[in-house]
């Protein structure tokens, strides 16, 4: 059900009118929000809920037992309750069998009874193994209160930061590590043998919310947000269905609140919500969806490890799809980003801002203070600060740099060139330190900035074709055509052309939104202005968006 | 009381105000949106001006003339007084020495996209006279039109025009359009008649086309062309949905597997399709005319073609069968269909298959009438796939928010 769908906006529709009518109840609403969140989340695969409600749990869990020092027996026997009941419901129920229809506008759910347990023992095993560990850590919770304050503090952040990185570790990078491993000891001791990979599905979002729940769990193991009593706040929290799939990675101490508080919804929210949405929607229909026929057509050819071609002697078309490429990613992940915060704007939230003009950036620092806002700031916080940051001297601030980004790349997929990528960018972030004298100084004359801006998209471009590459032949082979064979043909021209044609308004909006200093600055333009701005990107979407457009980008991480 | 009259009309004035407001930004943003379609997404606009024949399906509206306008091209559209793309009148006796070809199919088989001196069929007719062959074309093509019409229309019109040869132009739609039209069914295997009439919207069309303020919007407006296609996408989607469920439903009974149900679905719309066109075969043969069936490629890029014609449920038949794909390889690369203009043929594209089928019909001595159905021609199966609508359509199941199905106009 992704966010530019018909099923999402009737779906939406329904929760929104339900959710405004139970506008009352704080509880009721949040229920409302974690029933939709789980449907939302489910449409993809039941299964993978199971995976949320166990992240839910031991945030839950380890946030209460840091900052109340002990959970109460209600309390755990609630959240030992809700994570069985989670496994029975998600993992032992085939919910395929189950199926609702509109027949004549009458609601109708069919059951296949025969086909509504799993055939396979697997799922029961699952579900035993969640119990018994439930069961384990009920008895073994009582004693923990035995160890000093501080201890135990560290031991459930630990075992908070242990539980996500291992489910990250096994359904994101297992089957990379054991690739690893075989062609590591192939190369290094020439012992090649068979380990089949794993077959383990990405449930889609898993980045997003393990990171979520882990930097709720740091901050409150650092005192700066409290942990929540209810178990209730804590699985919406985890699961609100506009930011479970990619994003932005909100925090405990601005997300939180807004679910144990009621919502207040002004009209300028709503304006400004479905701005949002409808901007998100161009930026991924119209653009994104349209770049991606020239970025794939182009790349294609080179995506199969196995594909050896000649390098092309129409480097503009390269350079064409990178930039291509460059504006796709921005507008298929920011778009996303602003349709969610829409959505939640609608329901009364204020969700941080992900994309500041990243194109506009004048340094690598500037690019990451703009760019997947949310997770640079997360690994700021969490991880580059806590190394050292840039306090001891130029060498371990390059160190703490480069690991950062290196983790940042890893974040985005288990795969080689973004781990390149990673490196790329904590490269330059490192020499750009180390060169400018004072990389953050504004400087006031625009040529300068201009060059500024320009040296770092075309950088930033690099970095995407490390990104989208497969592999690193076809690194070269593009940087090769680019450098060597810079021939301006039919088929390059047109790509160029398309690329202008999709972007000249978004760069446009763009410069009215670095120029007037505000993303949202429609407020403050004519009434006639806007109506025709709102015409220009409704009838952009009608006409212009691409049928047969893909997922976001972003699920995929 | 004088306040309260003022107040009174202050509030009308007021309302006065809000609702010139409104209905002036309602006639604005109607004008920009025209305005913006025509310079960033000019819309091809197609106008389909059918109405309802005695036989109980849609034909092209008699004298009628009109312009396709596209951002590829722009030609006239000139039916006769029986409804059929020609510049003059065609007797049904067939004129001595002349051989005649019945052309059936939709708005690829009437030749949208290209002059009537570019159709594929005109181009046929050409060179088979280079070949000394003087014949003539009667093409019974009506844009939407699929097997079942085919057939209604060979019995209730083609044959009275004494054809040597009836070519159908077989297009990737048609299966479905069977099965929407449910003009005919499959009991026991046994092709059967459901129902007497197909008329989808004619009623409506001839009230609308009356107006002449409508026939102006419809023939120029891109925003009206923008709404109408949007809906009319919509609408044939869930018609295509509801058959699969029923059909699917009526299979479930019989196998509670999914994909089983709608492997069963396809394999009747593969059935129904494969036994209407035997039933054309069959009432040509009774006339001692030939059957020749133009498979038309569906685009993939300009050097990817593809045929999605069931010949696996067909190939105990003695259907003859000509696809261009393999003319389509030979010019690669070159633009054989539109692209920006709901994929139709280009006049070159009109060329190859038009040679290509005055090829085939002169090798098989197609003309040469029989009297018996026996199939006497080399059977012509090129760029087999086996492809199937179903994926075709689950591929296209997660539709996008108002950008429906990119279905072309056939």
């Amino acid at each position: 059900m992704p966010f530019n769908s018909i099923t999402f906006a009737v779906f939406f529709l329904v929760v929104y009118a339900v959710y405004r009518l139970s506008g009352r109840s704080c509880r009721l609403q949040n229920l409302l929000l974690l029933a939709a969140s789980y449907i939302f989340y489910g449409w993809w695969d039941v299964r993978f809920l199971a995976v949320i409600a166990m992240s839910t749990v031991v945030a839950y869990c380890c946030a209460l037992s840091i900052d109340r020092g002990q959970m109460t027996a209600k309390q755990r026997a609630k959240a030992s309750a809700f994570l069985i009941l989670a496994a029975i419901i998600f993992l032992g129920i085939r919910w395929d069998a189950v199926k609702f229809s509109l027949p004549n506008w009458r609601p109708s759910i069919t059951v296949d009874w025969n086909n509504l347990l799993f055939a396979d023992s697997q799922h029961y095993k699952l579900i035993l193994g969640i119990a018994a560990v439930t069961a384990l850590f009920n008895i073994i919770y009582p004693f923990l209160r035995w160890l000093k304050d501080d201890h135990r503090r560290k031991f459930f952040l630990i075992f908070s930061i242990t539980a996500n990185l291992t489910a990250l570790g096994i359904f994101k990078y297992c089957n990379f590590f054991i690739d690893t491993f075989r062609t590591l000891v192939h190369s290094l001791l020439g012992i090649s043998f068979n380990t089949e990979t794993l077959n383990i599905v990405l449930p889609v979002g898993i980045s997003f919310y393990t990171f979520q729940t882990m930097g709720y769990v740091i901050d409150v193991y650092r005192r700066t947000s409290r942990a929540t009593d209810s178990l209730l706040d804590a699985a919406v929290f985890t699961a609100f269905f506009p930011l479970v799939l990619s994003g932005p990675i909100e925090r405990g101490a601005s997300l939180l609140p807004q679910f144990q508080n009621p919502r207040l919804i002004k009209a300028s929210n709503l304006k400004e919500g479905l701005w949002l949405i409808v901007w998100g929607l161009y930026k991924k229909m119209v653009i994104a969806d349209n770049l991606a026929k020239i970025v794939n057509a182009t790349f294609a050819p080179f995506d199969n490890p196995g594909s050896a071609l000649a390098v092309p002697q129409d480097g503009l078309q390269m350079l064409a799809a990178i930039y291509a490429f460059a504006f796709q990613i921005y507008c298929d992940f920011s778009g996303y980003s602003d349709i969610a915060r829409g959505i939640a704007q609608l329901l009364g939230f204020d969700i941080r801002l992900n994309f500041n003009l990243p194109y506009f950036a004048r340094d690598p620092s500037d690019f990451w203070r703009r760019w997947h806002i949310s997770l640079s700031s997360w690994l700021r916080d969490y991880l580059y600060i806590p190394l050292g940051g840039n306090r001891y001297g130029s060498y371990k601030t390059g160190r703490n740099l480069m690991i950062t980004m290196l983790l940042c790349g890893l974040w985005h997929g288990a795969a080689w060139t973004f781990v390149l990528w990673g490196m790329f960018h904590g490269t330059i972030q490192t020499l750009y330190r180390t060169l400018a004298h004072n990389p953050d100084s504004p400087t006031r004359k625009l040529w300068i900035l201009v060059i500024q801006c320009v040296v770092m998209f075309h950088l930033t471009c690099f970095g995407w074709l490390l990104f989208r590459a497969q592999n690193l032949n076809t690194v070269g082979v593009f940087l090769q055509s680019i450098l060597l064979h810079p021939g301006l043909s039919p088929e390059a021209a047109n790509c160029f052309s398309n690329v202008a044609f999709y972007c000249w308004f978004l760069v446009l909006f763009q410069a009215v939104q670095g120029l007037t200093g505000t993303l949202n600055p429609l407020p403050r333009l004519p009434r006639f202005v806007r109506l025709n701005i709102w015409l220009f990107v409704i009838m952009s979407i009608l006409s212009l968006a691409e049928s047969s457009g893909g997922e976001f980008i972003y699920f995929a991480f | 009381m004088h306040f309260r009259k003022m107040k009174d009309m202050k509030l009308t004035t007021r309302t006065g105000q809000l609702t010139a407001k409104i209905l002036f930004a309602t006639a604005y943003s109607v004008l920009a949106a025209e305005v913006f379609l025509r310079i960033f997404a000019p819309q091809s606009i197609l106008p389909r001006y059918v109405c309802p024949t005695d036989y109980g399906i849609r034909g092209n509206e008699p004298n009628r003339s009109y312009w396709h306008v596209t951002p590829d091209y722009r030609i006239n559209i000139r039916t006769n007084s029986k409804g059929i793309r020609a510049n003059g009148e065609i007797p049904y006796e067939k004129p001595p020495g002349v051989k005649r070809i019945v052309v059936l199919g939709d708005s690829f088989g009437m030749g949208y996209g290209v002059d009537l001196q570019d159709t594929f069929t005109s181009q046929m007719a050409r060179s088979l006279e280079k070949n000394g062959i003087k014949c003539e074309v009667v093409n019974l093509s009506v844009s939407g039109h699929g097997n079942a019409e085919h057939l209604v229309a060979l019995k209730e019109e083609g044959l009275r025009y004494e054809p040597d040869l009836v070519l159908v132009a077989w297009n990737s739609s048609d299966p479905d359009d069977n099965i929407r039209a449910n003009l005919f069914g499959l009991e026991d295997g046994r092709l059967v008649r459901r129902s007497k009439t197909y008329l989808p919207a004619t009623k409506l069309q001839e009230v609308l086309f009356k107006s002449r303020l409508y026939r102006l919007v419809a023939e120029h407006s891109h925003l009206y062309t923008l709404v109408r296609d949007k809906a009319a996408n919509l609408v044939k989607y869930k018609i295509l949905l509801t058959i699969r469920r029923l059909s699917n439903a009526a299979n479930s009974a019989q196998s509670p597997d999914e994909s089983a149900v709608a492997e069963a679905a396809s394999k009747y719309r593969n059935n129904l399709t494969t036994a209407i066109l035997e039933e054309i075969r069959q009432q040509c043969a009774s006339k001692g005319a030939n059957l020749l069936i133009l498979d038309i490629p569906r685009r993939v890029s300009r050097t990817e073609f593809k045929s999605l014609f069931p010949y696996d449920e067909a190939k105990d038949s003695k259907l003859d069968i000509f696809n261009p794909i393999r003319v389509f390889q030979q010019h690669k690369g070159d633009k054989l269909y539109w692209e920006n203009s709901c994929g139709h043929f280009t006049p070159l594209g009109c060329r190859l298959i038009g040679e290509g089928l005055a090829e085939v019909i002169l090798k098989s001595g197609l003309l040469n009438r029989k009297s018996s159905d026996n199939n006497t021609t080399e059977i012509l199966r090129t760029g087999r796939e086996n492809e199937q609508f179903n994926q075709w359509v689950d591929s296209q199941k997660s539709l996008d928010f108002f950008g429906v199905l990119p279905i072309v106009i056939i």
